[in-house]
């Protein structure tokens, strides 16, 4: 289900970016990208997860575009051994197209996204608008996205729930002097419908065991900020900063900060750090005592904080990009006694091609 | 309107405008569900149709079951035919009782997963490991009825008489 909830948010980034490149691009011109991206984790849990995606820009200052990610999954995390099943693999691939056109000084893009897995189906629909003001010194972004779910259980041809998503983000940007960016955003989303896990019970303390239920209605809001800085010609740093909070209680921090350097005309370097810290849900608890209206054991929802880095390399050959990273994350979940810790490393590379 | 004040703005704006929902934390209310019955008439059907090794009857099961020479709660192993304790009896029924809520509209896990999904039955896993039929073939079956009536609020004396098993 994060995968999906993080498609929306995806389209409204990808809109912008898109939007942004047309704007450049003289006709005919395009880019095409190949990513490889490998999660692994000690709770058991591997993802590759293979993106490719192209540009291109027709005459009109047109631009269209479209992308397919495909990812393997194969867990036998503490949350499918706990529900009494061995190992699983399952595959989920998602396609997308999206274009971005140009009206009355403003750039419009619309997009979709098909997304698919043994027990889940979304259709994204998605539209936003940038504008740039000020001699180009401001840019004013809004988007819209709305996504149809159709969640179902493995081997189970009788369970079907659906849930939806209403989500919209609002942005400036912003030059602050000669040297310096900074920007901010605001993002709502508003769910509906089936939100528990299928698969997952939970047991009190007191032998009560029930299938895990989740509220039906959620509102999510996130605020962020960045600043960009030009530390030298060649080197800059950027810090970025989420507030989120949602009416199932969750409040919670995300801050980023990234170095980047041309180490010479071809080679470039980047890095980054990341701290995240949350609150629990309202709802949640390491064990409850007797059956509650709303019972979760999903981690997700427990008080938690991670810490994460990324190394990244890119090269530059003419018309060709290529670039490799790797990171690690280290997550402590406070009050999920099955897992209190868990370690990630994340591995992977790309290409990009520009005409 | 400068960035820093924009900023404020928006912080104020979710501190205020996003007070969690109501009620989430709040305990549910069992009190309809009847101990007696339970112990009278869905202990004896859940005893013979559930509650073998294979099945309810292991610790593996989110629905976990003990009944007379199966599955027992810290029993030695050559006293599994004495009756089941209190302890145990309780812990069926909290058990039983979590599988009483609705899953979707009018179904009941506890009663409408076992029943056979060609007359409306939820799927059910038991079906595809051990068969083709299921553990109800129809809403006619006297096990249906007294696990629907349970998850209907049925109730019993005290004194009632236990239930004959009515398993395959």
């Amino acid at each position: 289900m994060r995968l999906q909830l993080g498609i929306i948010l995806a389209c409204l980034t990808l809109a912008g970016t898109a939007a942004s490149d047309a704007q450049e691009r003289e006709d005919g011109a395009g880019d095409a990208t190949a990513r490889l991206l490998v999660y692994d984790d000690n709770d058991a849990t591997t993802v590759v997860t293979s993106i490719a995606d192209v540009d291109a820009t027709l005459p009109g200052a047109i631009s269209i575009g479209a992308h397919t990610v495909l990812d393997a999954v194969s867990s036998a995390s503490v949350d499918v051994v706990s529900a009494a099943t061995g190992r699983w693999q399952e595959n989920r691939v998602e396609v997308g197209a999206r274009a971005v056109v140009p009206v009355a000084g403003s750039n419009l893009t619309v997009g979709t996204v098909r997304s698919q897995e043994n027990d889940w189906l979304s259709h994204t629909a998605s539209l936003a608008g940038s504008r740039e003001l000020f001699q180009k010194n401001t840019v004013l972004s809004a988007g819209y996205g709305f996504t149809r779910n159709k969640i179902g259980r493995a081997m189970d041809p009788s369970f079907e729930r659906s849930l939806l998503s209403h989500s919209a983000e609002v942005s400036v940007g912003q030059l602050l002097d000669r040297k310096s960016r900074g920007g901010i955003a605001y993002s709502f989303q508003a769910l509906s419908g089936f939100q528990s896990s299928p698969y997952r019970y939970v047991a009190a303390s007191d032998g009560t065991t029930v299938p895990e239920r989740h509220p039906d209605k959620r509102r999510r809001h996130a605020l962020s900020a960045f600043v960009l800085r030009s530390l030298t010609p060649r080197a800059s740093a950027r810090i970025d900063y989420r507030l989120y909070r949602d009416d199932w209680g969750i409040a919670s921090h995300t801050g980023t900060v990234r170095f980047s350097v041309e180490l010479s005309k071809r080679v470039s370097a980047a890095l980054d750090g990341r701290l995240y810290n949350q609150s629990q849900a309202d709802f949640y608890r390491a064990s409850y005592p007797t059956s509650f209206r709303f019972m979760s054991s999903d981690r997700e929802l427990a008080s938690m904080w991670n810490v994460g880095g990324n190394a990244q390399l890119g090269l530059q050959l003419g018309p060709l990009k290529l670039d490799a990273r790797v990171g690690a994350i280290r997550y402590r979940f406070r009050n999920f006694p099955r897992l209190p810790r868990r370690v990630a490393l994340l591995a992977g590379g790309g290409a990009k091609v520009e005409w | 309107m400068s960035i820093s004040k924009l900023i404020a703005v928006g912080v104020l704006g979710i501190a205020l405008a996003n007070c969690a929902q109501d009620g989430l934390a709040k305990r549910e209310d069992l009190t309809l569900l009847d101990e007696n019955y339970f112990r009278c008439n869905v202990q004896p059907v859940l005893a013979a149709r559930c509650s073998f090794m294979a099945c309810h009857g292991n610790d593996e099961r989110p629905l976990m079951l003990f009944a007379e020479q199966r599955f027992r709660l810290s029993i030695p192993w050559d006293e599994y035919e004495t009756p089941l304790t209190d302890e145990e009896l309780l812990a069926n029924f909290r058990m039983a009782s979590g599988f009483v809520g609705r899953d979707d509209g009018e179904e009941t896990l506890l009663a409408d997963k076992p029943l056979d999904a060609r007359v409306g039955g939820l799927f059910h896993r038991g079906r595809d490991l051990f068969g083709e039929d299921d553990v109800f073939l129809d809403r006619g079956d006297v096990g249906y009825q007294v696990l629907r009536d349970f998850a209907d609020g049925a109730s019993a004396p005290e004194d009632c008489a236990v239930r004959e098993e009515v398993g395959p």
